[in-house]
C-alpha cells in the first residue's frame, strides 16, 4: 500500500500548489533558449526536390524544382513563383509589402516565403511524407 | 474502495476518456496552426489526461491514454497513426506521471516537458519508419513547439484543477 500512499500526497499537493516555482521558472528559460538556438543552429541544408504552395494552410500545388518555368496563383491578384537552377523565387506580387518578392530564392528542405496579407506560403519539401498524430 | 467507488471509477474513466477522444477529433477538425508543420498541435487532449490523474488516479490515466491513441486513429484517421501516438503517449504519460511523483515541478512545467518528450519520440518513430534521417531536421521545432504548447494546456490544467468545485475534487478520496 506504499505506493497507494504517495498517489494520494502528490494529488492532494498538486490541487493547492503553486504554478510556477523559481526552479521552474528557470528550467523553461533554459530549456526554451536551448531549443530556440537548435531552431537557429539547424537551418535547412538539404536540397529539396519540391516546392510546395500553400495557400490558407492548405497545399494547392507541388512543383517540381528541376525545371525552369514560371507559375502564375490567382489570389486577390497575380503572384509569380519563378524556378531556376534549382531555386524558387517569388519574381511579382501585387501586395503592398512586397516582403515576399524581397525574400531570396529558396532551395533546401525547409525553406519557405511567406506573403502574411494574402496567406500564401511557398516551401521545399523532398518525397517523404510525415504522419504526426496528437 | 468498497464496489460502489470502483463503479463510480469505471464510469469516471470511461466518461474523461470520451471526452479525450471528442477533443482529439475536434482538434483534427481545426485547420493546422502553423500551416508549414501541418502536424503540429496544441494537444488539448493532455489537459483531460492530468485531470484524470489528479482527480481520479494513475491507472485510469493510463488506461485513458492507450485507448485513447487506439481509438482516434481506428475511428477517424489512419490505423498507421497508432504507431506515432501510442509509443509517444505511453512514455509521456510514464513521464508526467514520474514528475507528479517527485514533486518537484509544478503542473505547467510537467506538461510542457512531457508534451516536448511526446512529440521528439513521434520523431524517432518517424525516423524508424521511413528510415531516413531528414525528419530529424523537424526535431527543433517539435521539441520546441511541444515545449510551447505544453505550457498553455498545463496552464488551463492548473487553473481547472484549482477551480474544480470541492464536491468534485472528493472524488479523489475514494480512489485513495
Amino acid at each position: 500500500m506504499n505506493t497507494t500512499s504517495k498517489n494520494i500526497k502528490y494529488k492532494k499537493h498538486y490541487l493547492t500548489a503553486r504554478p510556477f516555482g523559481l526552479f521552474d521558472i528557470l528550467l523553461i528559460l533554459i530549456l526554451l533558449t536551448i531549443s530556440i538556438i537548435l531552431v537557429i543552429v539547424f537551418i535547412p541544408s538539404v536540397q529539396g526536390e519540391f516546392v510546395e504552395v500553400y495557400h490558407n494552410g492548405k497545399m494547392i500545388e507541388k512543383i517540381d524544382l528541376s525545371l525552369n518555368k514560371n507559375y502564375t496563383y490567382d489570389i486577390d491578384g497575380e503572384i509569380i513563383v519563378e524556378i531556376k537552377d534549382k531555386t524558387a523565387r517569388v519574381v511579382s506580387n501585387n501586395c503592398h509589402s512586397q516582403i515576399c518578392v524581397q525574400t531570396p530564392p529558396i532551395s533546401k528542405v525547409g525553406e519557405k516565403i511567406i506573403c502574411a496579407p494574402k496567406k500564401f506560403v511557398i516551401v521545399v519539401a523532398n518525397n517523404q511524407e510525415m504522419y504526426i498524430t496528437g | 474502495m468498497n464496489r460502489n467507488h470502483i463503479i463510480l471509477k469505471i464510469a469516471y474513466t470511461a466518461l474523461l476518456l470520451s471526452l479525450t477522444i471528442i477533443i482529439g477529433l475536434l482538434e483534427m477538425l481545426i485547420p493546422p496552426i502553423i500551416p508549414l508543420l501541418p502536424f503540429i498541435k496544441i494537444g488539448f487532449s493532455n489537459i483531460v489526461i492530468i485531470f484524470t490523474i489528479i482527480i481520479l488516479d494513475e491507472l485510469s490515466s493510463i488506461i485513458t491514454v492507450i485507448l485513447k491513441s487506439l481509438i482516434i486513429p481506428l475511428l477517424f484517421g489512419n490505423p498507421i497513426m497508432i504507431l506515432y501516438s501510442l509509443p509517444a503517449s505511453i512514455l509521456s504519460l510514464f513521464l508526467m506521471l514520474l514528475m507528479f511523483r517527485l514533486k518537484i515541478l509544478g503542473i505547467p512545467l510537467i506538461s510542457a516537458l512531457a508534451a516536448s518528450v511526446h512529440n521528439t519520440i513521434q520523431v524517432v518513430v518517424a525516423f524508424l519508419i521511413m528510415g531516413t534521417t531528414v525528419v530529424f531536421s523537424y526535431l527543433p521545432y517539435v521539441s520546441l513547439a511541444g515545449l510551447i504548447s505544453g505550457m498553455i494546456t498545463g496552464i488551463i490544467s492548473y487553473f481547472l484543477i484549482t477551480h474544480t468545485p470541492n464536491r468534485i475534487k472528493k472524488i479523489q478520496d475514494y480512489f485513495l
